[in-house]
């Protein structure tokens, strides 16, 4: 077991005051086999209430509302978390992950792509085979591509970010039959949240970090999975008002 | 009978006297239309209404077990009798529904099953609606001025009352909402092509009509909002608003129409949802080649109703069949919605089938082919003139603490001759249907 | 099934404005009756007084297509078709409130003024059914609706308007009193209802002498604070 310290905190500001504002976040790591939670604390303000739970996924979410007007909401979620070498036990139903969803669709460019990348006897090895093939072909550039970028247009624009690797490497493997999902979450050091991606190899789910082509062993601290982003997002809100918000995030994650 | 018959144009002007409308967009412009009222009935023998009836069950039943299964263990999936990728790359598939028990354990509280008869008198099934079917407040009105209108039609024939729709709606819900608050209907508002129908059914139940922004969720509670913040707790929700517009904060993030977190409310248990979310998986154009092996599978009976004969080119055998006969069946896009992406073999040029066929080669999973059933046609009246045209019915199957069947159903018809599409956006009419005793 | 009690913020909004708009439908087919009937005589332009009071650009060059806009000009803000088309709109939404029953008189009406319209029917006279048909709506509310808030809401609305229109018209004053006194009692119950700054402004300006012999904008600050009353 490797320890970890985490501090991750999210500002928004909204430049005219909202009202009815409801959001839900998937802002504190998971409990599973390879990783425990010290101790989780969640600070956020304003809300008239905040209530944590799991989401479909099995994913702690953290979730409430703010009726009055406010023009700033802020959280920070912190604590320790121990980590064990990077290996999930399989759950109930993997084959969900096996099948496209929106933001993992095929395109014929990809298909063509894969075909001599599929080698390798485990279904691990050809993920790897796909990630690093990923990596080769794409251009990290931030700001090239929003939030709700499909894995073919990434792939035709060949350039995105973490989320859009992680989209990529998702939709071959599925059309490699191999189950694989969406994870987001932190990694070591100062930054932004981070996206990877989990494969089974038939006994376990896997991490793999396309965006830096690599099998993860530790350090990599998760908060949620799903089928893609769209299932799974750190922070979702609805609210009353005509407002443009601005957003600050930070993420420092340290080995003890 | 012929009174009642002769009085079409009195019944009309009653149902425009009590707003029975319903709404259509036409080039961005919303319009309320009356809903043309045809007065000769279709009449179901009592007969044929104990097989329909004992066959509507049957089929609801299965349905409902089907969603828990999907939604819970699979056990259909790994007994193989329905593939995993049907399920999983369906739209109507919901994960965020996996592991949810809904009260009851019951999904289809409402299943509107859509039916027609062929020429031999004998019934099939078109489609199953589980999510939010809708048509009912229609023949429920109609019935109630016709026998105002021509009492003495009602004198001479033994026809179930059918005004008794919304006490089975009002017991289901209160069965759904187990005491825990009030129920409501929640409509996505006014231009919804059904709001009459929504308002009425509030009328006639008792349910308070909530209007998007009127819910709210506390603590994993929902709340009816009154002035001056006074709020009152929501045992059950009979929404008519879709799947995908329900939580903005769980699925379409754009959605006005939705209450934030509403799914965990759900989720605990709080909230009965009716119709439960996720029941769209059970009502897919490629599930429903399923829906008797599910009624063999967890009911252990055979079938009562049939399907219409349907081939999957996902099955080799099936793939055979379709591309030899593609020139006599019909074509259905399962990932479209009511009549669109139907196509029918016998309409199409040489160069087109082949189009087709090309379409239905490197896509299999997106197609189910059905024999074209002869429809037995019914009569209505075109100005004073008794005419044949293609007709359909929707049976709904209310599921609360028992399974019941409503003694009625919506017949719509096309007034199109050449027509097979009976959908009201078209131009359609309705009749009563009469359930004899 | 559970009573509920609580009554959302645009239910009662909407409740307020059917009364409202069901109240000024059924005083202005009074009024342009009246009026109609001064131009028997062949006073021109004695109608011009009419849209005055009202506030409203004469939109109408003529006797004719005054009498006409005022019944069925859709455009028209304040002619009677609008004012049905408003009231329906609020009444749709308050079906299960009001009964099918009570919203079938604003459908009749709604359907009747629009067959005049259709035919271009000049006669007033005509429209005596939508004066039959509003009084069936209220008495219907009467039989039917039993939830006191309710009743209020669509009281408070119709009442308003009912002080608004009567001043417009120079009304006698105890005519303004009397609905004035009235509204007041109907909202007794509903605390928070009344802006309480307005609701002391009128009380002081709606005063016998004030009212008979009025300072210059007397009239214009009156029917302000009437329409901003009503927090709703």
């Amino acid at each position: 077991m490797k320890k970890y310290l985490y501090n991750y905190q999210t500002i928004i500001r909204f430049d005219s005051p909202v009202v009815r504002h409801f959001f839900r976040l998937r802002c504190m790591p998971c409990v599973n086999a390879c990783q425990q939670a010290g101790k989780r604390e969640l600070f956020l303000h304003p809300s008239d209430y905040l209530t944590y739970g799991a989401d479909a996924w099995g994913n702690p979410i953290q979730y409430g509302s703010r009726m009055e007007a406010h023009d700033a909401f802020v959280f920070v979620s912190s604590g320790e978390a121990r980590l064990a070498p990077y290996r999930i036990p399989a759950g109930a139903a993997e084959d969900v992950f096996k099948v496209p969803s929106a933001l993992t669709m095929l395109s014929p460019s990809m298909e063509l792509f894969m075909t001599d990348a599929a080698n390798g006897c485990t279904p691990l090895e050809r993920a790897l085979n796909l990630s690093r093939k990923v990596y080769e072909y794409m251009r990290y550039t931030p700001g090239s591509t929003q939030a709700d970028t499909t894995a073919m247009q990434a792939f035709s624009g060949r350039q995105g970010v973490c989320q859009d690797y992680a989209h990529i490497l998702i939709a071959l493997c599925r059309a490699q039959g191999i189950a694989a999902r969406y994870v987001n979450g932190f990694m070591q050091g100062v930054g932004l949240t981070h996206a990877w991606v989990e494969v089974f190899d038939g006994e376990a789910w896997r991490g793999v970090d396309p965006t830096n082509n690599q099998l993860i062993e530790y350090g990599y601290i998760k908060l949620a999975h799903g089928r893609d982003a769209s299932d799974c997002p750190v922070n979702r809100g609805v609210f009353t008002g005509v407002a443009a918000q601005q957003v600050e995030i930070r993420v420092i994650v340290e080995e003890i | 009978m012929d009174a009642l018959i002769e009085s079409r144009d009195t019944v009309n002007k009653w149902m425009e006297r009590f707003g029975v409308r319903f709404g259509v967009y036409k080039n961005g412009v919303f319009n309320e239309q009356l809903f043309p009222f045809d007065s000769i009935p279709r009449v179901i023998t009592k007969e044929d209404w104990k097989d329909l009836e004992r066959g509507l069950k049957q089929r609801v039943d299965a349905l409902n077990l089907f969603l828990y299964d999907i939604y819970h263990e699979k056990n259909i999936i790994k007994d193989g009798v329905v593939p995993a990728e049907f399920v999983y790359s369906s739209k109507g598939y919901l994960p965020e529904c996996e592991g949810i028990t809904p009260v009851h354990g019951i999904y289809s509280h409402i299943s509107g099953i859509d039916l027609v008869q062929a020429k031999d008198g004998s019934w099939f099934i078109l489609e199953d609606n589980l999510r939010i079917p809708s048509g009912a407040s229609y023949p429920m009105i109609a019935r109630t001025i016709t026998r105002k209108v021509s009492p003495q039609t009602f004198q001479a024939h033994a026809v179930a009352d059918n005004r008794n729709y919304s006490e089975l709606l009002k017991e289901m819900m209160d069965y759904m909402n187990d005491g825990r608050g009030i129920s409501v209907i929640l409509t996505p508002g006014r231009y919804n092509s059904a709001f009459f129908e929504h308002s009425y059914l509030a009328e006639k139940t008792g349910a308070t009509l909530a209007f998007p922004g009127d819910l709210i969720v506390e603590n994993d509670s929902v709340y009816y909002m009154g002035l001056y913040k006074e709020k009152q707790r929501v045992g059950s929700i009979y929404r008519r608003v879709s799947d995908e517009y329900l939580d903005p904060l769980a699925f379409e993030p754009t959605s006005l129409l939705g209450v934030p977190n509403l799914m965990q409310a759900y989720r605990k248990g709080n909230v009965a949802i009716i119709n439960a979310p996720g029941n769209g998986v059970a009502d897919d154009k490629g599930i429903y080649y399923f829906v008797p092996k599910m009624v063999e599978y967890y009911l252990h009976e055979t079938p009562i109703l049939h399907n219409a004969p349907t081939y999957l080119p996902y099955y080799k055998e099936d793939y055979t069949y379709i591309l030899d006969n593609i020139a006599k069946l019909v074509i259905k896009d399962v990932s479209e919605a009511g009549g669109y992406g139907v196509v029918f073999g016998r309409d199409l040029t040489p160069e087109k089938l082949d189009e087709l066929k090309q379409l239905i080669v490197s896509e299999p999973r997106r197609w189910i082919a059905q024999e074209v059933i002869d429809f037995r046609d019914l009569e209505i009246l075109e100005g004073n003139e008794r005419v044949e045209r293609k007709a359909d019915l929707r049976a709904f199957v209310i599921a609360g603490k028992e399974t019941k069947v409503w003694k009625s159903g919506l017949t719509r018809f096309s007034r199109n001759p050449n027509s097979f599409v009976v959908n009201s956006s078209q131009g359609g009419g309705f009749k009563d249907t009469w359930v004899m005793e | 099934m559970m009573m509920c009690y609580a009554i959302s913020a645009t239910k009662a909004n909407r409740l307020y404005w059917l009364g409202r708009y069901t109240e000024r439908v059924y005083i202005s087919l009074h009024l342009l009756r009246r009026y109609y009937d001064k131009m028997i005589d062949g006073h021109p332009g004695e109608y011009e007084e009419y849209y005055r009071k009202l506030d409203t650009n004469n939109p109408y060059p003529d006797e004719d297509s005054f009498r006409m806009g005022y019944m069925y000009d859709e455009k028209n803000p304040c002619s009677l078709l609008s004012g049905l088309i408003a009231a329906n709109d609020n009444a749709i939404v308050l079906r299960e409130e009001i009964m099918s029953e009570t919203l079938s008189y604003i459908q009749l009406s709604l359907c009747h003024i629009r067959e005049s319209a259709e035919k271009g029917d000049p006669n007033i006279t005509d429209l005596q059914p939508v004066t039959d048909y509003l009084l069936a709506f209220w008495g219907s509310i009467d039989e039917r609706v039993f939830d006191e808030r309710i009743r209020n809401f669509l009281k408070i609305g119709k009442l308003v308007e009912n002080i608004d229109m009567h001043i417009r018209f120079d009304y006698p004053f105890y005519r303004i009193q009397e609905a004035y006194d009235c509204l007041k009692n109907c909202a007794e119950e509903e605390d928070g209802i009344f802006d309480q700054m307005i609701l002391k402004h009128l009380d002081e300006l709606l005063d016998d002498d004030l009212y008979n012999d009025p300072e210059p904008d007397y009239k214009a600050k009156v029917l302000k604070y009437i329409n901003h009353l009503v927090l709703l």
